[in-house]
């Protein structure tokens, strides 16, 4: 059983049931509980929202055609169920709070305002690109593009600093303040 | 909107992965060219990346042992009890186990009135019978029986997603179980060597339906192996 490749383990399960979802599911157990206890960073919520994701997958199983690899397809199941079931949580009123806090500790300019209005967002992507190294990148679109909390995402991304993900979101919005002041500049003198 | 959010020009999970998978050179070469430029899939190739790697950091070491422990003993194939499950956790909330307790004390005062008017009927028999709305047919096996019962089979029920099956003791301590789609299942050796000549044994079927809600179920239905 062991020597089967998970696509052939679905063949076996779809044509005797059994035992052989069991063997499918347990190579992915490790896997799937660290990334929901990265997410929730809690044992007992982390292994019900494994639980969670598994129950997912045995009923989705029937709906996998083998046109990406099992682990491809687990991974789809465990990150979509993670966000959304993170955003509700996010959504409850004692929880909402994170994304305002960083929006007023950051003081009167709000980078992400001027991101959100300037016309040409292609523009601003290649800003980010030009400006942020690529943890700072990886932060601030799990959080200002995923919803992510910052908790989680200093336990998805292994941040050992202090502060975290919130240190680099402090540092990518200082960096996009600059560029975006440096560019605008640039605009302006286009324009005359 | 903002510049860190997915765009419909990010690619799906897979074409991403079909870069490490080694996928032909025309479609590696596209999906280079879009990650260099977005930060949104590069962010998503990394944590698919983390996923796939499943380095466990020391500080995580307990807690991940635990949960993958506990998935153990909670596979989707064998489900856990019904009692220990999080949505039926979540009902004991006083707010909602308030009004919910008030309306089934009245239930359950009518049923035991109902039950009273009919004199004879006996929740046990000799093949135990469960009251249901929708009820699976057994087909086999059923009472005494002259070889071990390696095979459990029913009738059909239509808008089944799968059926989840059980063997039991006489002390409802579950033996075995499994999910299957078809309307029969093997029983393991292991569980066969259990079926002790004289020992009595129960089994369930439970029809469920897409979202794994039981629409119809046997009830427990008794079988033994008797001496050759």
């Amino acid at each position: 059983m062991q020597q089967l490749s998970d696509e052939e383990l679905v063949a076996r399960y779809r044509a005797e049931g059994g035992p052989w979802v069991n063997e499918l599911f347990g190579r992915y157990h490790r896997r799937v509980a660290i990334w929901c206890y990265r997410f929730t960073g809690d044992r007992d919520s982390a292994a019900d929202l494994a639980q969670e994701v598994f129950l997912r997958a045995y009923r989705s199983l029937e709906a996998f055609r083998g046109d990406s690899k099992f682990s491809t397809w687990l991974y789809t199941i465990a990150r979509n169920h993670c966000l959304n079931e993170m955003k509700a949580r996010a959504s409850r009123p004692e929880q909402n709070s994170e994304l305002l806090e960083l929006e007023i500790a950051d003081g009167a300019t709000n980078v992400l305002r001027e991101l959100e209005r300037e016309e040409s967002m292609q523009s601003m992507r290649d800003l980010i690109a030009e400006t942020l190294d690529e943890t700072e990148t990886q932060v601030m679109v799990l959080h200002f593009g995923e919803e992510i909390k910052l908790d989680a995402i200093t336990r998805l991304l292994g941040l050992t600093n202090a502060s975290g993900a919130r240190a680099y979101v402090v540092s990518a919005k200082r960096k996009l303040a600059a560029a975006v002041t440096r560019w605008n500049a640039r605009e302006q003198r286009g324009r005359r | 909107m903002n510049a860190f959010q997915r765009t419909s020009e990010c690619l799906e999970i897979d074409e991403l992965v079909g870069v490490l998978d080694g996928a032909d050179e025309q479609h590696k070469r596209r999906v280079e060219s879009h990650i260099a430029g977005c930060a949104h899939c590069r962010t998503e190739l990394a944590l698919f990346r983390g996923f796939e790697s499943a380095v466990v950091r020391p500080e995580e070491q307990r807690d991940v042992d635990a949960i993958v422990a506990s998935l153990r003993k909670r596979s989707p194939a064998a489900p856990e009890p019904w009692w220990k499950s999080t949505w039926w956790k979540s009902i004991w909330k006083p707010r909602l186990l308030m009004p919910a307790g008030l309306a089934t004390a009245a239930a359950m005062i009518a049923i035991m009135i109902g039950i009273q008017h009919r004199p004879g009927q006996l929740p046990i028999s000799g093949d135990e019978q469960v009251m249901r709305s929708s009820k699976v047919t057994v087909v086999s096996p059923v009472g005494d029986q002259t070889e071990s019962a390696r095979r459990l089979e029913w009738r059909a029920v239509s808008g089944t997603a799968g059926y989840r099956v059980s063997i039991l003791e006489v002390d409802r301590t579950e033996l075995w179980s499994t999910m299957v789609q078809q309307t029969n299942a093997s029983v393991p050796a292991a569980v066969v060597q259990k079926m002790a000549p004289l020992k009595t044994l129960f089994w369930n079927v439970q029809a469920l339906d897409s979202s794994g809600s039981v629409i119809a179920e046997s009830g427990l239905t008794r079988f033994r192996v008797m001496p050759r």
